[in-house]
This record gives structure tokens, C-alpha cells and sequence, in this order.
């Protein structure tokens, strides 16, 4: 990852509409965006076995397995994945905005398309904010029991690649 | 009886003579009582059989033809001559012993005359006593017969007599009365009773009634009526009698006929309580329609007093024409008749629908006497009923809607995606294209995202999205809410020249809900009173809002009502009842989404509130809030329509 390139934002997007899913996947693509799709839950979370995202914008409603059960399994392997929910149903709304489900945000369907880039903004936005103090948080516990600055280089070194921080 | 008997001190007396006279003494003698003769007839002493025989029928024997035959009897101590004829009667003092008196004529006839009136006294005497015998034995046979109980009392109220019927009427023997007081026989208390009228008979002389009741030993009991006057001699009571009358039957039927009217008036009064609390309009008419009774239900709920109504055609009570009418016509002929929706005209013209039946009672000679009309006001609950089923159509219009919008919002995504990719692409790749083709193009391109944002939102506004709900309900001051949502509105109240009137009244409680929501019906409906008062373009435009206390009845919770009007074009009755419906929109096309007041009812509808609106195309229109000030605990959330 070169320094002169900002850092391709990962997106995973998750909808059992493949239209939807595939076109949304080529326009953010083409805002410099890595982004990987799934049609269902059970994909989403294979992928997800894989590799890590940064943000993950999910749709709410789909068979087998709703957004909300994806989003609470995604977050166990990764605690600090940022969600999106999009969706399409209004009861959800009142109960995301008050904060009863742990997403960043949700975006209603159909959406402003540069919104939507905003707000996938504003989630790796806040990783970044998450992922800086819970390095700094271990950084701090490995200088209070590494000895050595040999020691300590090396576990910070560990923690900077477990925590993106360049 | 016709001997004669004198006592013994009487004088001894020889009779001389015959012929009238003498038989005139003898008979005077006869019919004389013995104990005042005051003579002892020894003899007689004549030539007269006639006499002699009348004088044998006396026990008087014959001594002799004449006095000079025969020897007076020994001990004879007067000779009384009664020959007939004048003489002196000296010729027979010669023949009779000295000591021996003689009376002549002369004191013969003064005898005579004595004799004679003690004769007359003693017959009248014997007529009197027979009138008596005559009397006791009718008095008896009264006593009797009487059908009904007669008893006799000395002055010291002990019975002396008492007749059959009135033993038989204490179930007793007349001999057990006989010497005893009403004491013996009855109650101190009732005995005491008796008592004291029957002193008062004998003290004032005087005829005494009243009535009372008698105990008997099974348990029952005499009810009577006695009268009681005085037995008086020289002006002076020695006893008294009483006619008692046995009135246990009539006082039986009495008591019926009593007991009888109390259920009568009793019945009556449960009528005239039913007729009078019923809720229910009750009323009478004769068979030709004239009113003759109104309850005060039917005052209440058609406005008219008795006064005003009674003796009118009840066909004036209907709101059309010949509906009554021919109401009652039905019921004269079936005897029953029932409209389930049957509209009156109110006093003050207003309909009010009702329930009624006309039920015809027939008199005792069978012909028809009067139809009851029952009668009960259903407007309310048909208002009610046309709320429930409209607010049910309304939900399962917005279920659907809700749904059917859901569908849609994935295609509109893949549209609005697809749209954004031609126009980024075209960005990229026409170069070669002239600038106006571009230039069309991305008018169209702009014309197609415009659309689907204009689709989104109306999906958008179905499924609640418009409500951006914090979710959290706090106390709020519904006049502060209704201000913000003045001032939102503010660049077009300026453009118009609008005037906000306010009248809040002070110091209101304030209400738990989430502020969101409120606000979003204060801008529904201040943005329709906007757009009404455009349309009308008014020389004064105006708004009024006001806020108060809702009046309520007891079991009501306590509301805020809230009024927004308007001086707009108004809302003609005919479309009143369709502006809660969805996609219902009276505005020009594509400005109005037919959503708002449908968002608004159903947010009302959560919150357990009402919506009621008044308008006419005169003044404009009429919104009234009521808002209950503790909503149920469910409200908080937004959720479609």
C-alpha cells in the first residue's frame, strides 16, 4: 500500500437483489472503492471468513437470514467492522436510530447514490477513529510489560498491522 | 183467678139484694185484684138465680131468699144492700145483730164508684202488663234473630245478656257472659278499649260507634263496628246495650281494594319513572298521528318541549317526507312497524338517525286506542361506527400501500444505480458527442433521477420513513412544538402576507409524546392551511391557533385540544369524508402526494388521539386536535402507514 495512494476504502455489500447489488458494487468501484458483493447472509459471512472489511452495507430484509442476524455475526469475528443497513421497511428505523441495533447508520432504498458514498465515508471515518484507540489502548499495555525496546518494537509492530495503522 | 180473696183484716161482708145492682158489685168485685177488694164476700142473700149463680162463680155462697130468713153469717161485719129500687135500707138494720153494720144505698153507690175505678185501674194495669209481655217477647225474638251481636250491660259493665249470633261470634256460650266484665273475657289492652267507650255511654248518655279488632284464641281475629247507647230510666242510664256488626270480611276486601290501588298508583309511578329516566325518546300518538305524550328523552333529542309538540302530526318529526306517515300506516295495519335508520328533524334542523318502532295498543273494546313510538338516537353510533370502519379501511389501504411500496423501493434503487452509472459513464466515454446532444442528454438523465427521487419519497412517506422519530418520548409543550413548526414553515407564510393568530391559554400541562411526531402533524396541516389559503388568495390571509383543555367527561383522560384554522378555499362536504384517505389529494397534480393527512390521522390514531375537522367554503376549515396527554406506551415508534 503506497503512501501516495489513499487507502481503498473495503466494502462489503450484501442483497438478495443481484441487480442491485452488481451495479451499486461498479459505481462505488468507480469511486475508488475495493468492494465485494454477496447475494445472501450465508455468502457474506463465507467471504467474510476470508478476509476483512471495513465497512459492510447490508440489506435488512432478505430470505433465510435478515440483515440483523448478519450484522450480529459479522460483528463477532469482526468487532469493529462499521454496518450500514439499508432497507427498504419502516419499522426498522425508529428502533436503529435508537440505537438498539449496533449499526453506524441506515440508509432507506431507493438512495441518494453520493449519500450513500457519504455515508460509507463516515463509517471507515469512524473505524479509523476505533481502530487509532484501541491501538493506542494496547500499545500502552505493551510498554507497561515489554522490557526491552527490541520487545516493544516488535509487539507494536504486530498491533499496527492488527490495527491498520500505518 | 176469680176467686175471691181478701186478707184476713178485711171486713167480712154480707151481700143483700139482686138485680142490677147486685151484679154490677159482683162483677166490679170479680175483676178487682184480691189484694185491693179490701172486702171478704161471706154471703149473699137474694131471690135473684142470675145472682146467685154469678155470686157461686165467685165462691160467695148463697145464704138466704132474704135477710129475714136467714141469720147473717157469725162474725159478719157488714151487710151491704144492694136491692134494687129507692130505699133507705133502714128496714134491715132491725134484722141484723147489733154490731153489725149496714150499708145503705147512699154509701152502696159511693162504693160503687170507688169499686169501679179500682176496677178501671186494674185493667189498665193488666193492658200494660200484657204491652209488656208483648215487648219482652219482641225484644227477645230481636235479640235472636239479629244478624248481629247484641249484648246488654249493667252500669257496672258486666254483661247481663248477649245474644247467639254474638257468642257464636267469640266462639263462646252466651251463659259464659253472664255477670262478667270485658275483662275476663279479652286483652287488658283491648278489654280497656271497650271499657272506655262504654263509660263514656253511661257518663254522657249517649249513643257511641267505633270500630276495633277482637283477638281469638286460634289466632285470629274479629275486626267490628259497634254502636252503644245507654238503657235509661228517668233520664237516668241503668245498663247499657251494644250492637256489634262482625265487618272481617268487608275490612278483608277493604284491605284488597286498598292494597289494590297501592299496586295501581305504585305501577303507575314505575311508568311515569320509566318514561321518565328512559334514555330512550318514548312517545304516543292517537291512530290519525297527533301526539299526546313526549318523554323527556324525545325533549332532549329532538329539541322540541311538550309544550311546543303535543297535539302536531308526528309525521313533523320525520326529516322526510312521509317516512312517519307511512310508518304508522304499516303499524295500524300490522299492529308492529320498525325502521332501523329512520332520520328526524331536529328543532334546530339538524337530521339525527335514529332507531324507532311504532307499536299500536288497542282498547278494551279492540278498536285501536294509541301507537307508542320507542325511539333511540344511533347518529353517534353510526358516526362511530362510519370512524371504525374507515380507520379499519384506512389500515389495511396503508398495509397494502406499505407493502406494495417495499417492492417498488428495489426497483427504484436499481433505477436511480442504473441512472448515476449512465451519467457517470456518458462522462467518461462521449467525448465525441456535441455539446447540445450532451447537454440533452443529461436533461434526461436529470428528468429520470428527478422522477425516482419524486417515486421515492411517496414510498418513502408510506412506509413512515418521513418521520424521522428520535423514538423517545419526553414532556413537551404542544404550544412550543406548534411555534417551531410555524417558524418551519415561515417562507411562506412571509410570501403569502399570512397572519398567525395565537391564542394559547397559560400554564398547560404538558404532554408526553415524542416531539417528532407532533411536529410533523402541526406541518401536515399547517402546510394544507397554506395551500388552501394560496388557492383562495384571501384579502386577509389568516391563520388561528389556539390550545386549551379539552372539555371532558369523568372517565375520560385528560386532552389537549388544538385548534389550527384557516380563512382557505375550504373542503366541500361531499369530500369531508375522503381526506383522511390515502393518496386523497384536492391539490394540482404533483404537489400534492395524497399522504399528509392520512400520515397525520394514523399518527393520531397511535398516539390515542382525535382528528375532527370542520369546513365550508364560505370561512374555510377547521382543525381540531385532541391529544391525550399520556399517549399508550406502544406510540413511540414511527411505523407505515
Amino acid at each position: 500500500m503506497s503512501e501516495a495512494a489513499p487507502r481503498k476504502i473495503k466494502v462489503l455489500l450484501v442483497d438478495d437483489e443481484e441487480d442491485l447489488v452488481t451495479l451499486l458494487a461498479e459505481r462505488l468501484t468507480k469511486r475508488q472503492m475495493d468492494v465485494v458483493y454477496a447475494t445472501s447472509g450465508e455468502e457474506a459471512l463465507t467471504i467474510c471468513a476470508e478476509r476483512i472489511f471495513d465497512v459492510a452495507v447490508i440489506d435488512l430484509k432478505m430470505p433465510h437470514m435478515d440483515g440483523v442476524e448478519v450484522m450480529q455475526r459479522l460483528k463477532v469475528s469482526q468487532p469493529l467492522i462499521e454496518t450500514i443497513m439499508f432497507t427498504g421497511h419502516g419499522t426498522m428505523e425508529s428502533a436503529l436510530e435508537a440505537g438498539k441495533l449496533d449499526a453506524f447508520r441506515y440508509v432507506m432504498k431507493p438512495c441518494d447514490f453520493d449519500e450513500l458514498v457519504g455515508v460509507i465515508q463516515a463509517a471507515y471515518e469512524q473505524r479509523r477513529t476505533h481502530l487509532r484507540l484501541k491501538y493506542e489502548e494496547e500499545l500502552q499495555q505493551v510498554m507497561e510489560h515489554h522490557f526491552t525496546p527490541l520487545d516493544i518494537m516488535h509487539a507494536s509492530d504486530e498491533l499496527r498491522r492488527k490495527y491498520e495503522q500505518d | 183467678m176469680n176467686r175471691i180473696e181478701t186478707p184476713a183484716s178485711s171486713p167480712r161482708v154480707v151481700l143483700v139484694g139482686g138485680g142490677e145492682r147486685t151484679a154490677t158489685f159482683l162483677r166490679q168485685l170479680r175483676d178487682l185484684d184480691p189484694d185491693t177488694r179490701h172486702l171478704l164476700v161471706v154471703g149473699l142473700c137474694t131471690e135473684d138465680p142470675a145472682a146467685t149463680e154469678l155470686a157461686a162463680q165467685l165462691n160467695v155462697p148463697h145464704v138466704g131468699d132474704n135477710l129475714a130468713d136467714a141469720l147473717p153469717p157469725e162474725g159478719t161485719d157488714l151487710i151491704v144492700d144492694l136491692r134494687d129500687g129507692e130505699h133507705s135500707g133502714e128496714d134491715l138494720e132491725a134484722l141484723v145483730p147489733s154490731g153489725t153494720q149496714v150499708l145503705g144505698p147512699p154509701a152502696v153507690d159511693l162504693l160503687h164508684h170507688v169499686l169501679g175505678s179500682a176496677v178501671e185501674d186494674r185493667r189498665a194495669h193488666v193492658r200494660k202488663h200484657s204491652e209488656l209481655l208483648d215487648l219482652q217477647a219482641k225484644l227477645s225474638h230481636f235479640m235472636e234473630f239479629a244478624p248481629f251481636a247484641i249484648y246488654m250491660k249493667d252500669v257496672g259493665l258486666k254483661y247481663q245478656a248477649i245474644n247467639k249470633v254474638g257468642a257464636d261470634m267469640l266462639s263462646r256460650d252466651p251463659a259464659d257472659f253472664t255477670g262478667r266484665t270485658d275483662f275476663d273475657l279479652f286483652p287488658a289492652t283491648v278489654a280497656r278499649r271497650i271499657q272506655k267507650f262504654e263509660m263514656e255511654v253511661l257518663n254522657k248518655s249517649r249513643t257511641v260507634k267505633f270500630d276495633g279488632v277482637l283477638p281469638l284464641p286460634d289466632d285470629k281475629r274479629i275486626y267490628f263496628s259497634a254502636t252503644l247507647f245507654p238503657i235509661l230510666r228517668d233520664d237516668k242510664p241503668i245498663g247499657l246495650y251494644g250492637l256489634v256488626e262482625d265487618t272481617t270480611e268487608l275490612h278483608a276486601s277493604e284491605r284488597q281494594l286498598v292494597r289494590q290501588r297501592l299496586q295501581i298508583s305504585e305501577t303507575r309511578e314505575y311508568l311515569q319513572g320509566v318514561l321518565k329516566y328512559s334514555q330512550d325518546m318514548i312517545f304516543l300518538c292517537r291512530p290519525d298521528g297527533a301526539l299526546i305524550a313526549f318523554n323527556e328523552a324525545a325533549e332532549r333529542i329532538t329539541g322540541y318541549g311538550q309544550d311546543d309538540i303535543l297535539g302536531t302530526h308526528v309525521q313533523d318529526l320525520a326529516a322526510r317526507d312521509d317516512e312517519l306517515a307511512s310508518l304508522l300506516e304499516e303499524t295500524l295495519a300490522e299492529g308492529h312497524a320498525v325502521r332501523y335508520e329512520l332520520k328526524l328533524k331536529r328543532r334546530d334542523g339538524a337530521d339525527i338517525v335514529t332507531n324507532l318502532s311504532l307499536t299500536l295498543i288497542h282498547g278494551p273494546d279492540n278498536q285501536p286506542l294509541e301507537v307508542v313510538g320507542i325511539c333511540r338516537d344511533i347518529t353517534k353510533r353510526l358516526q362511530l361506527q362510519e370512524n371504525l370502519i374507515r380507520s379499519e379501511r384506512l389500515a389495511a389501504i396503508g398495509k397494502m400501500a406499505a407493502g406494495v411500496a417495499h417492492e417498488i423501493n428495489n426497483p427504484l434503487a436499481i433505477i436511480e444505480t442504473v441512472t448515476g452509472l449512465i451519467e457517470e459513464t456518458m462522462a467518461e466515454v462521449c467525448h465525441d458527442l456535441d455539446g447540445e446532444s450532451r447537454a440533452s442528454f443529461k436533461n434526461y438523465l436529470d428528468k429520470l433521477l428527478f422522477q425516482t427521487r419524486r417515486c421515492a419519497t411517496i414510498t418513502h412517506n408510506l412506509l413512515g420513513f418521513a418521520r424521522k422519530s428520535s423514538g423517545t418520548r419526553t414532556p413537551v409543550r404542544v404550544t412550543e412544538l406548534l411555534d417551531e413548526a410555524v417558524e418551519l414553515l415561515q417562507p411562506d407564510t412571509h410570501r403569502l402576507g399570512l397572519e398567525v393568530h395565537r391564542s394559547y391559554v397559560e400554564d398547560l400541562p404538558s404532554m408526553n409524546v415524542d416531539p417528532m411526531l407532533l411536529e410533523q402533524i402541526f406541518v401536515n396541516l399547517l402546510g394544507n392551511a397554506i395551500d388552501a389559503i394560496e388557492e383562495r388568495d384571501p384579502a386577509h390571509p389568516r391563520i388561528d391557533l389556539s390550545v386549551a383543555l379539552a372539555e371532558r367527561t369523568d372517565d375520560e383522560d385528560e386532552r389537549l385540544a388544538v385548534t389550527i384554522k384557516d380563512n382557505g378555499v375550504g373542503i366541500p362536504e361531499e369530500n369531508l369524508k375522503q381526506i383522511f384517505e390515502l393518496f386523497y389529494t384536492s391539490k394540482p397534480a404533483g404537489k400534492g402526494t395524497g399522504l399528509g393527512l392520512s400520515i397525520v390521522h394514523n399518527i393520531l390514531q397511535k398516539l390515542g388521539g382525535e382528528i375532527r375537522v370542520e369546513s365550508d367554503a364560505a370561512w374555510g376549515t377547521d382543525f381540531t386536535l385532541l391529544l391525550p396527554l399520556q399517549p399508550p406506551d406502544d406510540a413511540a415508534y414511527g411505523t407505515p402507514l
